[in-house]
């Protein structure tokens, strides 16, 4: 939620023309339904407005952010696997990422996250991008696989997002999705006529085409990892769109629908590649931190410096049972809820044929 | 709405559960056999696809 973004909106005026706009100002997505209201919710933590028709008149952002209220019997907004989470961060936080200007930063993708953490197993990033083929392999209709991983995926953010939120409340972190850009840099001395940064396309023990970089005048580069800059997102997003008008697609999820993400991101990183030098980027978490009080942090928790290995590997053992017995749990909603559903069709069918006949 | 009752019949079969559970075990929990083998591309797919990217490319050039 970009409440930057809405304070600088608020300067200027403080109607919103409708749901869609605020999120729009807010950068979150439009939702529907109980996940709309939930959303409702948390923005009410963050601002105070009114209705009049369907505009929001923002009266007040607040200075802090209102604590989190909760309903629920156990009075505990937190997952007990969100708190796994937390202290698997932590852990992370401390063994990593520090330097020596002062304050630790890490950059990591969400399924780098999920991996680490035990979330998701090896065949989870693997297998998205060949649903079908995984539809096929496991006898499962293609549209459950892709719903699995619509709404896992979600779920696994969620979670990951809210033990962040989380810590950045206790002030340990502070932390946003970044577009993280990989710059190729020849080692080597540049040369006349050899400053050109080569792609190499290979096939890999598993039939699959993989991609490296070489510096044409002697193979030496090194890969740098960093934010990228106003100029690069922009240019990424125009050359994605571009790309993405090409394929006849509006979205991504259609790409991905279409089976045609591995064309789009070839297509893609060749021209980042050859506009801007980089070899590739992706969406990832920036983790800025101060690396005494993570410690502090966990000493609180552990009574020492950092999780001893048992512990770790039960946490992540205890986190994937979780993980898996929450998604089974929410598939079990999901199919007493389309039984009830069907039922009520069904009803009102009968209803209505008995109507006819009446 | 017909795509919401498709779902609604597809979420209401009895195989869905265990399907999602099916899922699960091999996708998420950390011991389960490596599937990769069995998900990847034949060479044939990955030769139709590059001939479709190629195909798509002359089209495209062909467009403008």
């Amino acid at each position: 939620m970009d409440i930057i973004n809405l304070k600088e909106y608020f300067k200027k005026s403080n109607t919103i023309a409708n749901y869609k706009a605020l999120c729009a100002i807010l950068k979150i997505k439009v939702m529907a339904g109980d996940s709309k209201k939930a959303q409702i919710k948390e923005m009410e933590r963050y601002f105070r407005y009114h209705k009049e028709g369907n505009k929001f008149i923002i009266d007040e952002i607040y200075s802090e952010i209102l604590p989190k209220i909760d309903h629920r019997k156990d009075g505990n907004n937190v997952t007990e696997y969100t708190k796994i989470i937390e202290n698997l961060i932590l852990d992370l936080l401390v063994q990593g990422g520090n330097n020596k200007q002062g304050f630790g930063r890490v950059f990591l993708s969400k399924n780098q996250l999920f991996k680490e953490f035990h979330m998701i197993n090896d065949n989870y990033v693997y297998c998205k991008r060949r649903i079908l083929k995984l539809s096929k392999f496991m006898n499962i209709n293609k549209e459950t696989v892709e719903e699995w991983y619509d709404l896992n995926d979600d779920m696994l953010e969620r979670n990951l997002q809210q033990a962040l939120n989380s810590l950045e409340n206790k002030s340990l972190i502070s932390w946003d999705k970044k577009l993280t850009v990989v710059e190729a840099i020849p080692l080597a001395e540049i040369k006349k006529g050899g400053t050109e940064i080569v792609k190499r396309r290979y096939i890999d023990q598993y039939d699959e085409e993989q991609i490296d970089y070489k510096y044409r005048a002697d193979d030496e580069i090194q890969l740098n990892y960093r934010e990228a800059n106003d100029k690069e997102d922009a240019f990424i997003l125009k050359t994605e769109k571009d790309i993405m008008n090409e394929l006849g697609c509006d979205s991504k999820q259609k790409i991905i629908k279409f089976g045609m993400w591995e064309t789009f991101k070839n297509k893609v990183d060749d021209i980042v590649l050859k506009e801007l030098n980089l070899a590739f980027y992706y969406k990832s978490y920036k983790i800025l931190f101060n690396e005494k009080h993570i410690s502090e942090a966990i000493d609180d928790i552990y009574g020492q410096c950092e999780l001893v290995e048992d512990e770790k590997i039960s946490s992540k053992y205890l986190l994937n049972l979780d993980i898996m017995d929450r998604t089974i749990k929410n598939a079990e909603k999901r199919h007493e809820n389309a039984i009830e559903e069907k039922n009520k069709i069904i009803g009102k069918m009968k209803n209505d044929i008995k109507g006819q006949k009446n | 709405m017909i795509l919401k009752d498709k779902r609604t019949k597809r979420r209401s079969t009895e195989n869905y559960l265990g399907d999602n559970i099916e899922l699960g075990n091999n996708l998420i929990v950390i011991n389960a056999i490596n599937i990769k083998d069995n998900v990847k591309k034949t060479k044939i797919e990955s030769i139709i696809e590059k001939s479709m990217e190629e195909i798509l490319d002359i089209l495209l050039d062909e467009m403008e």
